[in-house]
């Protein structure tokens, strides 16, 4: 036998060196796991180890959560029974606190539930945001296990299992203890969710049995057989706005009582502009077949597009100039029988594509949000978050609004989740953080900059459209600068937002109204002011652009853009301008000249958690002279200031992952105090309503 | 016609024979309570419904009966009080007692109606057929091969709960909650309103326990609840009890007597008709009337025309 | 005398105006029979889950099988107390009873939601239920009736049996076979009369009984231990005014002899028997202490007002008048009261007085059961005139003056 061996078979040894050792090792792994995460030690009688410090990684947390909220663990048959009173008088200083909690967040979904019915998906729980909320362990975990050795504070489904068990009768089952707990509180304090679809989501059942399609069927013969269960939910569709492209614009200053704004009457963008003689394009993304003109019937059930939101095989695509029909090679049938909740893919087949292609209109809005990246947006991506579980809808109405658009459904905000003091816990700053919400939305740290991962519009001159002999270059995402159908288009990425004021208005060109003839004309505009206590700080995107406008009336002109005779085929601006104001119902006096328009876009998505948020010094650049806490709180050597200060988005460590930051690697001042309204920083000059105890350049100042 | 004594007093003691015979003897011995001796038994705590109206939804799946025309999901139908029918064998309504939260807004209270599958039930010992029997488990089990469809159950039944397919021409059912029947007679069945119950304020168990259960929760939380489980005694006890903080009159309970409800009529047929003593010995007074008053007659060489001259 | 007329089929005009008008009653009757099994009982009827029962059991069967009473009443009179005096109004009691059964029966089947299955009590016993006991009572007494009918059909037909052409060869043995009828009934008769008399006495204070299964629900001016009782009672008082009040209409819408000589001796014994039922009615009323609903304005007093006063009191304070019971328009106002008292009472008790805890509306009769139910009685009607006409039901006398 040789000493030499062939390499086939060195590589065979050392792989099953590496196999068993990582066998090995996964065991060890594993029995380390398992008793870390026996319920019992969440409080160990032990002495009390400090949590530790650094942050967990988010994807860890969610699976984590997933993983925990399908355990099974022994059921506890003797709990100590006592009084509230009667357990804090026994607890003394050893109760329960916040550093004691080991996990911040739940996933409720226990198989115990789902034995006899299975209804509804898996409950989001902020066991954080209730443990700071509440302050008191054990108005939750109201009894403790008889046994001595076990912990203060179990998990519900120790105690709380199957319902009706003989051998304890009476002690109810863990989705009525769930219930009861969160409900019973929910009501007492008038306070947080209550209705079945406020936590769950419901399952949908399969509807390949339930489907009867059989040949190559029409969309319109999918949707009647949709119908033939879902009338009610058809004629809810029909008063919807994603249906009706108008609604009721609560949010628009001065046109709160009307319901007739939207894209589909006198919504104008910098973009396309408006709907009007653009159909068959612009309503591609409508949830209907077929609106191809003005002349489309609204009140037609079987046109109503269930697929595109209802879609969960991610196959069922529109023809983009099919007048919202969809693309002739889609399996409708297969579509059909795997119908089932809207997810992020269905919501973003128009959303993330706004102004014709990704993320060309709304920065924030954009196909990564779909694939599992916690530094694109913490909810969609690191917590698999679907749209409609912030954007709650009911009777097909789904709250959230825009600044794009007039038309809500109702309102989300990030406090109805979070709180108005969202930084729960007892980590340094948080007091700090939570006094911010008065004066900024959670964007503002929360979304240093959007338009991560794919390069958005920023700004679109259509007059210098027309020019088919211009030589075209390409910037730096390789995409070309000029076409010479659209004029010149200007991309950005990684943005710096805009900050305003922002109460919440939207203040709103309308079709028809006379431009600003002093400067550039608002499309949309948040209402705010510094000296309103109700405007808060809110990062916005704000695109540009050139844009025709009728010499005489002095309002912008809708062109007839796609489609034959359109400026896209014809390049007669004149003949577009006609055709577009006729389909608008306006007068067009035959003379045009292009104005500078401008239109704020908010940003509530992209959302990052607080290790990508803004540091203390980014915005506040006086704290990088700073050594310590000590210039207000009485020194303590064990807190690390600059750790604190400076925590928070890396742009280097961005720029090096292809965010195109690089020109915010240095930046200080990131929101512009001055431009805002204030005299400078804040923690030097004094905030908008009351001096900070840090106010002392104001002071200083003066003399 | 002269009435003669004779007469009156045949006619006079038939009368207050008869008299004797129907009058309720004191017959309690005759009558035994029917009460299987361990059924199951389901308690609702008012204090905890939330009024979802998942249990509607339940019992309409397990029952596979029609989909109501308003959902499920819409409680804006709880605006009005409804009763259990053919094509809903329990129904939530939501109540107002006038209790005021801290915010001065109406407290509701929902109540769940379903038969209260007594333990000595009106309808069974109504059914003429024997198409309705209380099952040892506690259900009022209702067997349609049986029934004629005389509906004397529903006129019996104290709470008003069987309802009837009256658009159904051949072979219409009487239709109540059936406890869940066909599930809770295996072994760990339950209702599937129990089940269903996001907080479990209805508690399936063995009668005799959860009335324990009830008891303790009455005791440990007297402010929460009056010390009251209804159907533990009315109308002879029945295998649905409610707890409650508000006043069962006020939730639409009514108030009944302990007796169970057959017992006046069933001691009053059991003591005329055991062994048919009655009839038969009205046959026999009858007979001697005959017998007597005849006798005369069919001696005289059976001319019936000789009594006339009676007269 | 009166009493020595024999029984023999009537000569009168058939077809006449009133029979037209039973007959459309009828034919619309029958319209509704086949709506009620084309949509079911709610197709024609305001029967819904809070009020189970309805016209047809309140008029068609209770009712009916009260004013039914007139047939053991009589034949207890006339054969078991030897009143044979009175066998002339037997017959069309008899009569009466048995059509009125029959129709009791028919509306049942009618009523009930699996007509096809009118036959289960017969085979599934329940003994605990009231309702078993009437239906078993009233079913077997519908036989005696029928079987204490037959002579009167054997006695038409004995001895004029020919049947036509070649059928004519079973003339003798059908001629036989009606005379063993009539020679075996003759030795058996008393066991079917005393029976129809227990059954009788069994089912109609088991009507009574029905209920009071429901103690809750109905009304507590009815609602009494005794109400077997007072059903029995009641029963037995109507039995001769209904007798008094057929024969009155039958004598006079036939030409007949009024009977007085008989109907006022039967009378008497009415204020008899209206006295004890009264007595225990009142004194039941006293005993429990339900005056105090007597004034308090409902529906429910005031029908219980009336029944008691214009169909039991005033009638019985009638009879009472020596005069009053001679005239034959008096006597039959009298008897018509408490006949109507009695079938108000029926109703009171089974469709007024019962007052379901739930009910959003209260009951009243469709178009449909009202059809229906005049559609039976005039069935009935017509029937008893057809048999009147062909049977030997009626004693037919030389017309009389009226006194």
């Amino acid at each position: 036998m040789s000493l030499r061996m062939k390499p086939s078979k060195i590589g065979f040894l050392v792989t099953t060196v590496i196999l068993v050792a990582a066998a090995l090792y996964s065991t060890l792994a594993v029995t380390v796991f398992k008793s870390r995460t026996r319920i019992d030690d969440f409080v160990s009688t032990a002495p009390r180890v400090a949590p530790p410090s650094a942050p967990r990684p988010w994807e860890a947390r969610q699976s984590a959560a997933v993983q925990r909220s399908v355990e099974v663990v022994p059921l506890v048959k003797e709990v100590l029974r006592e009084t509230l009173s009667q357990r804090r008088a026994r607890l003394g200083v050893k109760a329960l606190q916040l550093e004691d909690m080991k996990f911040s967040y739940f996933l409720l979904n226990n198989p115990i539930i789902k034995e006899e019915e299975n209804l509804y998906g898996t409950v989001r729980f902020m066991h954080k945001k209730h443990a700071t909320l509440l302050n008191d362990c054990i108005i939750c975990h109201h009894y403790r296990p008889a046994d001595p050795a076990a912990s203060e504070a179990t998990r519900c489904s120790a105690c709380h299992q199957t319902a009706f068990n003989p051998e304890s009768p009476g002690r109810i089952g863990l989705k009525g203890a769930h219930h009861r707990q969160c409900m019973g509180c929910h009501k007492e304090w008038n306070k947080g969710p209550v209705g079945c679809t406020d936590c769950h989501a419901k399952n949908v059942p399969a509807h390949s049995e339930l489907i009867k399609l059989t040949r190559k069927p029409e969309p319109t013969e999918v949707t009647k057989e949709c119908l033939r269960c879902h009338d009610a939910q058809a004629n809810e569709m029909l008063t919807s706005t994603h249906w009706l492209w108008k609604g009721p614009s609560a949010f628009t200053e001065g046109e709160e009582k009307r319901i007739d704004l939207g894209k589909a009457t006198k919504t104008i963008n910098n973009f396309c502009i408006n709907v009007a003689s653009n159909w068959p394009r612009c309503t591609n993304c409508h949830a209907g077949y077929g609106w191809r003109d003005a002349s489309f019937d609204f009140t037609d059930k079987t046109r109503i597009d269930c697929l595109i939101c209802h879609d969960t095989t991610g196959t069922y695509k529109k023809d983009p100039q099919g007048a919202g029909m969809p693309d002739v090679n889609v399996d409708l049938i297969m579509v059909a029988h795997n119908v089932g909740k809207p997810s992020r893919r269905t919501c973003g087949e128009c959303h993330f594509s706004g102004g014709g292609e990704d993320p060309v209109k709304h920065g924030g809005l954009n196909p990564s949000l779909d694939f599992h990246s916690t530094s694109s947006d913490v909810h969609m991506g690191g917590l698999g978050f679907q749209c409609h579980e912030c954007h709650k809808t009911r009777n097909h109405k789904i709250a959230g609004r825009s600044l794009a658009l007039p038309v809500a459904e109702g309102s989300r905000t990030c406090e109805d989740c979070h709180t108005a003091v969202p930084h729960h816990g007892r980590e340094l700053l948080n007091h700090h953080l939570n006094r911010h919400t008065e004066h900024l939305a959670c964007m503002t740290c929360h979304n240093p900059v959007y338009a991560k991962h794919n390069p958005t519009k920023a700004f679109w001159d259509w007059s210098t459209a027309g020019d088919k002999q211009r030589k075209v270059k390409k910037n730096e995402f390789g995409i070309p600068d000029y076409n010479w159908r659209y004029g010149d288009i200007t991309w950005e990425k990684s943005v710096k937002p805009a900050y305003a004021w922002y109460n919440g208005k939207v203040r709103r060109y309308i079709l028809g109204d006379k431009i600003n003839t002093r400067g550039v004309t608002l499309l949309t505009e948040p209402v705010g002011d510094i000296n309103d206590p109700k405007s808060r700080i809110y990062p916005f995107k704000v695109m540009g652009g050139l844009q025709a406008v009728d010499t005489v009336n002095n309002y912008l002109l809708v062109p007839h853009l796609f489609g034959p005779g359109g400026y896209l085929e014809d390049l007669n601006w004149t003949k577009a301008f006609a055709d577009g104001m006729a389909a608008a119902g306006l007068s067009y006096s035959g003379q045009y000249k292009w104005v500078e328009t401008r239109m704020y876009l908010g940003l509530p998505h992209e959302v990052v958690a607080k290790k990508f948020a803004l540091s203390c010094v980014q915005c506040h650049a006086g704290l990088k002279t700073e050594r310590s806490c000590g210039r207000c709180h009485q020194d303590k050597r064990d807190v690390d200031f600059k750790k604190l200060a400076f925590q928070g988005i890396d742009f280097k460590l961005a720029h090096s992952k292809e965010s195109d930051t690089q020109d915010l690697l240095h930046r200080t001042y990131y929101i512009d105090f001055e431009q805002l309204g204030y005299k400078g920083d804040p923690i030097e000059f004094g905030g908008r309503f009351k001096k900070l105890p840090l106010g002392w350049r104001s002071a200083s100042k003066k003399e | 016609m002269k009435i003669n004594r004779r007469f009156f007093l045949g006619i006079g003691g038939t009368m207050v024979g008869g008299a004797l015979i129907v009058r309720p003897k004191k017959a309690r011995a005759v009558r035994k309570p029917k009460a299987p001796s361990d059924p199951y038994g389901c308690l609702m705590d008012l204090t905890v419904c939330v009024g979802c109206r998942k249990c509607e939804q339940a019992c309409n799946r397990v029952h596979g009966l029609p989909a109501p025309q308003v959902s499920f999901d819409d409680l804006r139908v709880l605006e009005h009080k409804r009763r259990p029918n053919v094509t809903a064998y329990t129904v939530v309504n939501r109540h107002y007692t006038g209790k005021l939260d801290e915010r001065n807004l109406l407290i509701p209270t929902f109540v769940k109606v379903q038969c209260m599958h007594c333990q000595d039930p009106a309808c069974v010992s109504a059914c003429i057929v024997g198409a309705l029997t209380k099952k040892d488990n506690g259900a009022v089990h209702y067997d349609d091969s049986k029934c004629m469809g005389c509906r004397y159950c529903m006129v019996a039944c104290p709470f008003q709960i069987p309802a009837y397919d009256y658009h159904d021409p051949l072979t219409p059912q009487v239709r109540k909650s059936t406890f869940c029947y066909d599930r809770i007679i295996k072994v760990g069945g339950k209702p599937a309103c129990a089940v269903i119950c996001p907080v479990e304020a209805i508690l399936f168990g063995k009668r005799s326990q959860i009335i324990k259960v009830a008891r303790r929760r009455i005791k440990n939380d007297p402010g929460r609840y009056l010390d009251r489980i209804y159907g533990e005694y009315e109308v002879g006890g029945t295998s649905w009890l409610y707890i409650s903080g508000d006043p069962f009159e006020k939730l639409g309970f009514l108030d009944l007597p302990s007796r169970p409800i057959p017992h006046l009529a069933e001691t009053i047929q059991q003591g005329l008709f055991s062994y048919l003593w009655a009839p038969l010995s009205l046959f026999a007074i009858l007979g001697g009337c005959m017998w007597t008053f005849n006798r005369k007659q069919i001696k005289g060489n059976s001319e019936p025309e000789r009594m006339e001259d009676n007269s | 005398m009166s009493a020595h007329a024999k029984p023999a089929p009537i000569e009168a005009r058939f077809w006449t105006p009133g029979v037209f008008v039973m007959v459309a009653f009828m034919l619309t009757g029958f319209l509704f029979v086949i709506a009620r099994y084309i949509g079911g009982l709610a197709a024609v009827t305001n029967l819904d889950d809070a009020h189970p029962w309805g016209l047809w059991i309140g008029i068609d069967v209770a009712t009916g099988v009260a004013l039914a009473a007139g047939g053991f009443t009589t034949a207890a009179l006339a054969h078991i107390f030897g009143r044979h005096q009175y066998e002339t109004v037997t017959r069309p009691a008899l009569l009466t009873a048995m059509l009125g059964y029959t129709f009791v029966s028919l509306g049942l089947v009618v009523d009930i939601g699996r007509s096809w299955a009118i036959w289960h009590p017969a085979v599934y016993w329940q003994g605990d239920s009231v309702l078993f006991e009437v239906a078993m009572c009233v079913m077997i007494y519908l036989h005696v009736l029928y079987i204490e009918f037959i002579p009167i059909v054997v006695q038409h037909f004995k001895g004029k049996i020919s049947l036509p052409g070649r059928l004519s060869i079973f003339d003798d043995v059908i001629e036989g076979l009606l005379g063993l009828t009539d020679r075996i009934l003759d030795k058996v008769m008393w066991v079917f009369i005393i029976a129809g008399v227990v059954l009788s006495c069994m089912h109609q204070s088991g009507l009574g009984s029905l209920m009071l299964i429901a103690p809750t629900k109905l009304h507590p001016l009815w609602y009494t231990p005794i109400l077997p009782l007072l059903f029995l009672t009641s029963a037995i008082a109507a039995g001769y005014p209904m007798v008094v009040f057929e024969t009155t209409l039958a004598t006079s819408s036939l030409g007949l002899d009024g009977e007085m000589d008989i109907l006022t001796p039967l009378t008497r014994v009415t204020i008899f028997l209206l006295g004890i039922y009264m007595g225990i009615k009142i004194g039941d009323m006293v005993v429990r202490g339900t005056y105090v609903y007597l004034l308090d304005g409902t529906v429910q007093s005031k029908a219980f007002l009336v029944e008691m006063l214009v169909g039991v009191i005033i009638p019985w304070f009638m009879l009472l008048t020596p005069g009053l019971r001679h005239s034959r328009r008096a006597l039959f106002i009298a008897c018509t009261l408490i006949i109507s008292g009695v079938a108000l009472n029926r109703i009171n008790v089974f469709l007024v007085g019962y007052q379901p805890p739930y009910a959003e509306t209260s009951y009243f009769p469709a178009i449909g059961e009202m059809a229906i139910t005049a559609g039976f009685i005039s069935a009935l009607i017509f029937i008893y005139k057809v048999c009147v006409t062909y049977l030997p039901v009626l004693s037919p006398q030389d017309q009389e003056v009226i006194p």
